[in-house]
């Protein structure tokens, strides 16, 4: 019992930094440009696929991961700039609530071309480092374990853009007042289309975080994303600090949950308690969105 | 061909309706009134194309298109032409409920092939009834032919009940006798799990434990707690393609396969090259209705099956011939031969309309042919009560990176009595 | 004006009417399914179009619906009207329940927890194997309408889910153009001043939110008695999305512009689907956005805009 327990509580630790790395792409978008970006599931699909053309194309595991986790969130941040262009850039001026049905229908779009070119079959990756630790009866890999630790790199390399750039003024500028900002020289534009990029790119590299463990698919972030969004709900936006908490919080609970109740009815308490969570803090919330 | 076909059925619904304007409840009747005998015989086939399994979907697909290439090839059905109507389900069974619908009242099929998907057999089967057209199902879950099942639906292929008895008979033999279950958490998993423990149980095999797990589960973590490797010797995995792979490799990263042997469904393997599999596959065991590599098929059917591969372009080794990954064989035969059943059972029941349906069925229900080009699989025979087939079933193990076959499993070992005889429903 | 609006909707209605003697069953089916999803999209044109409050949690609802006949049927041997009383009421009974939290929401927040209200949903249901047969679902046969027609019979089931269509519509309409509807329109103009004049902006959101659950179980129930069929998959998020793309295609703040958007977009799902089996998402993803960016008031608006253009070239002569 204690040993599974051990066991669990590792796991969702681990899981809470490749989430928590999910939900901040999401809540970069969501925070400082008002855009939910529905179609950061697909994008996550693809930043694991672009991975595993890559490690294909060059045959070394390793190698190959690590050039893909340079080249597939640039790849993602690069489809994320056409499509910002294309469809979101037009409807700027609309109410911001018509983003969430555009990336509806973009997430569409994007899934099922990612379908179309890498084919409804799952694909493997092997693991990097295929070093197994052993732990009380079973083993855990120690991939896990760097993946997590570098979801906690990336997290803290964007804290530090954002809170001690200039360009993370400029982007923190924007967010509060785009028209004084314009004014005083920051070119607005790019600073939202930098964002977008940025939060697509974070999705194309929790992608190839995870394509090691889970395998790869077309479809991969059809359910992934409902958890990133309520750690996103839950955490308020663009508050870095609070998407780390709440993603542990909730992978926590349901490690926990699953000692007692079957996994999926473990995903329903652990979603009704966040969800119960937002709406008893729904306060603050509602004071924020009138602020703005 | 089929946008013609499309244009010349609308019309053609258009004249009967004008013409059966008075007849009020003429509904399906009246386009047949006025189709030809030489009308072409058409088939639906609804596959998973898209979705959780459309690696089975596609390679069905690939084989009803090359069976009814080679039929019109040869001068068709009873010298008509055959039309095909494809339809993707996207691995939904609402989707594929829709499609089976309008596949038999937009398109006017004579009858339809289904998907491997269980789910969708046993949803479909209260419509292939009442829209009365004759369905067959490629998913493998017993209820398609027990208490789902009706007379409107056949299934040519050996169900979950008949392929883990197979496995049964050659894993009790050779294996240690502590068993642990693992299945996909819908109708096929839980059948799958069930027959295993029954015939594991009746030989005085241990039952340690079971676990479902839900279809599109990420991280397997949270269901592995109970499973304790030291407990068993030997764990049966009921899961299909992307699942299973996932399992196999994160049971292997969490160090429960390593003094395990886990025999399982072939369905994980569907789709995969074998180094695919990962590390987990190694030494696994799997019950199979078709050899993947072309050496394990008997020397009676290579002939057949030489022909079977060159059709759909698989190679010898049972991969894709353009894309060099594993192909769909022990699926992608039943929808070949349920093309072939068609054309057979039509020739011999001189079948002509829709009308002739019942003649159809009855010719059908208990049937059995030699292998030929037609059934490269081998002998078989359609039970007439459930309408259930039985053929060979093979046990394949995962050696370095190739599925050899390690037993033949004769079919007259696999039969069992029929739990319901639907020659009682009229036709 | 009036009169040609009139006589457009007597025609649509009296063409809905002949329909079986002037096309064969597909067509007949096909219009039924449109009929009863656009059920499914008058329940976004009452919280969004009117109210101004984006639901992404509809298919919570309807799958509530639909389970609620199936049970109900398998269960308690239910006939049709107790059935579709209960998808009725089960579901709007939930839509208070999370109503009563989630109208304090704005924008964004509310459509995402409408979203992860659904999701609960969807894994309660998955998770309550026993009740729901998750995937697997539950197929039932259809009880008689008032216990001597069978729905198996295709001009039954086609005028009955006319019938009840056509009664909905215009309950539905009805409602919208009274005070209440006009209410519900204020507060999606402006939520603040609707609450000086002295209403109970919280309540009425709260209504607005318990009518349009009611009508997406609703829908899911009729979808359920139609296809003799249910399972979890009805509550799954994306499905949530099907309502919201119809409507903003067909153009919300009217009330045809979803039934519109419904008939449009399922037509076109049925006629690519066969031929363009992979490629119907991306068009559809494709239109979607295209609406957005081109058409903001959806193909109902640009009708309007478009008539309203020529009225005026009229009335100034030219």
């Amino acid at each position: 019992m204690a040993e599974t327990l051990v066991f669990q509580l590792l796991n969702a630790m681990v899981w809470s930094w490749v989430l928590a790395l999910l939900a901040l792409g999401l809540t970069l978008v969501f925070g400082y440009l008002d855009i939910v970006n529905v179609a950061h599931g697909a994008l996550y699909a693809i930043g694991a696929a672009v991975s595993w053309w890559i490690i294909q194309a060059t045959g070394a595991p390793l190698g190959g991961f690590l050039l893909s986790l340079v080249v597939a969130p640039i790849v993602v941040a690069l489809i994320g700039i056409v499509a910002f262009q294309t469809t979101l850039r037009p409807i700027e001026k609309q109410p911001p609530i018509y983003t969430l049905i555009t990336t509806f229908g973009l997430f569409f779009v994007l899934q099922h071309a990612l379908f179309l070119i890498f084919g409804g079959a799952p694909r493997s990756v092997d693991l990097p480092v295929a070093t197994l630790i052993p732990l009380l009866d079973r083993t855990y890999p120690l991939y896990r374990i760097l993946m997590a630790c570098g979801a906690a790199a990336i997290i803290a390399g964007l804290w530090y853009v954002l809170h001690h750039s200039t360009y993370g003024t400029w982007i923190r500028a924007v967010q509060q007042n785009r028209d004084v900002a314009t004014a005083m020289g920051i070119p607005a534009r790019q600073v939202t289309l930098v964002v977008f990029a940025a939060g697509c790119g974070l999705a194309g590299l929790a992608g190839v975080l995870a394509a090691p463990v889970l395998q790869v698919r077309y479809d991969m972030g059809i359910d992934i994303i409902i958890d990133a969004f309520i750690v996103v709900i839950a955490a308020g936006f663009g508050n870095i600090l609070g998407t780390i908490i709440v993603a542990l919080i909730y992978q926590l609970v349901q490690g926990v949950m699953v000692m007692m109740v079957t996994p999926v009815q473990g995903k329903v308490l652990a979603l009704s308690l966040v969800l119960a969570w937002v709406l008893i803090r729904r306060k603050g919330l509602l004071e924020r969105e009138k602020r703005r | 061909m089929s946008k013609i076909a499309k244009y010349k059925s609308t019309r053609r619904q258009f004249l009967a309706s004008a013409a059966a304007a008075t007849a009020t409840f003429s509904s399906l009747g009246a386009p047949h009134v006025l189709a030809q005998s030489k009308r072409p015989i058409r088939i639906g086939s609804t596959q998973d194309l898209t979705g959780a399994l459309s690696p089975d979907g596609t390679w069905n697909d690939r084989a009803v298109k090359a069976a009814v290439k080679k039929i019109m090839a040869d001068g068709g059905i009873d010298g008509r032409p055959v039309e095909l109507f494809v339809e993707d389900t996207e691995t939904n069974t609402q989707t594929a409920l829709r499609k089976f619908r309008s596949l038999v009242l937009q398109n006017e099929v004579d009858f339809v092939i289904g998907a491997t998907h269980s789910g969708h057999n046993i949803a479909t089967a209260p419509f292939a009834k009442e829209l009365r057209t004759p369905y067959f199902a490629s998913g493998t879950a017993l209820e398609t032919t027990t208490d789902k099942g009706n007379r409107w639906i056949f299934r040519g292929v050996n169900n979950i009940r008949q392929q883990m008895k197979a496995m049964a008979l050659v894993a009790m033999e050779k294996l240690k006798p502590r068993y642990y279950f693992v299945g996909a958490d819908y109708a096929w998993g839980r059948s799958l799990v069930k027959e295993s423990k029954a015939y594991v149980s009746e030989r005085g095999g241990k039952i340690i434990g079971e676990t479902f797990i839900p279809l599109g589960t990420q991280d397997l973590s949270a269901y592995m707690n109970n499973i304790r490797p030291d407990e068993f010797d030997t764990l049966v995995l009921g899961m299909t393609a992307g699942d299973g792979m996932r399992f196999l490799r994160q049971a292997h990263d969490m160090g429960l396969t390593r003094k395990v042997t886990i025999v399982g469904n072939i369905a994980v393997t569907t789709g995969s090259n074998v180094p695919d599999l990962g590390p987990g596959a190694d030494g696994n065991w799997y019950t199979t209705m078709y050899p993947r590599r072309a050496e394990y098929v008997p020397a009676a059917l290579r002939e057949f099956d030489d022909y079977y591969r060159a059709a759909i372009g698989v190679t010898s080794e049972g991969t894709d011939k353009d894309t060099g990954r594993a192909a769909n064989l022990p699926y992608s035969f039943v929808a070949w031969q349920a093309v072939h059943m068609i054309k057979h059972v039509v020739e011999k029941a001189g079948w002509r309309t829709r009308d002739d349906h019942p003649k159809f069925i009855q010719a059908l229900e208990g049937l059995a042919l030699k292998a030929s080009r037609d059934f490269p699989q081998g002998d078989w025979s359609m039970r007439a009560e459930d309408h259930q087939i039985v053929h060979n079933q093979y046990i394949e193990r995962i050696d370095g990176d190739q599925l050899k076959v390690i037993a033949t499993v004769d079919k007259s070992q696999l039969s069992y009595p029929p739990e319901n005889d639907y020659r009682k429903e009229r036709l | 004006m009036r009169f040609g609006k009139l006589f457009l909707f007597a025609v649509i209605v009296a063409a809905l009417v002949l329909l079986p003697y002037l096309s064969g069953r597909f067509t007949r089916t096909m219009v039924s399914e449109i009929l009863i999803f656009a059920l499914f999209a008058l329940s976004i044109e009452v919280i969004y179009g009117h109210t101004g409050m984006l639901s992404f949690g509809q298919a919570g609802f309807f799958g509530v619906g639909a389970y609620s006949v199936a049970l109900t049927i398998i269960h308690a041997n239910a006939g049709i009207a107790t059935a579709l009383m209960a998808s009725v009421v089960s579901s709007a009974a939930i839509a208070v329940l999370v109503a009563a939290f989630a109208v304090h929401l704005r924008g964004h927040y509310f459509a995402l927890v409408t979203i992860v209200m659904g999701l609960i949903l969807y894994y309660a249901a998955t998770g309550w194997r026993s009740l729901t047969n998750a995937e697997d679902g539950l197929s039932f046969s259809r009880p008689l309408l008032f216990d001597s027609y069978s729905l198996s019979e295709p001009l039954v089931s086609y005028y009955f889910v006319l019938a009840i269509f056509l009664a909905v519509f215009f309950l539905v309409r009805f409602l919208l153009l009274s005070p209440l509807g006009r209410i519900f329109r204020a507060i999606r103009e402006n939520e603040d001043r609707v609450r000086y004049l002295g209403y109970d902006v919280v309540l009425l959101k709260v209504l607005s939110f318990a009518i349009s659950g009611a009508l997406a179980g609703f829908s899911g129930g009729m979808f359920a008695l139609f296809s003799a069929y249910a399972n979890t998959e009805f509550l799954h998020w994306t499905l949530s999305g099907e309502p919201v793309m119809w409507s903003i295609v067909g153009g919300i703040g009217s009330i045809y512009g979803p039934i519109i958007g419904t008939a449009l977009l399922l037509y076109l799902r049925e006629g690519l689907s066969s031929y363009l089996i992979h490629v119907y998402p991306i068009i559809v993803g494709t239109i979607i956005i295209a609406t957005i960016i081109f058409f903001p008031g959806g193909l109902a608006g640009a009708i309007k805009t478009r008539v309203a253009h020529v009225m005026a070239k009229r009335a100034s002569g030219k």
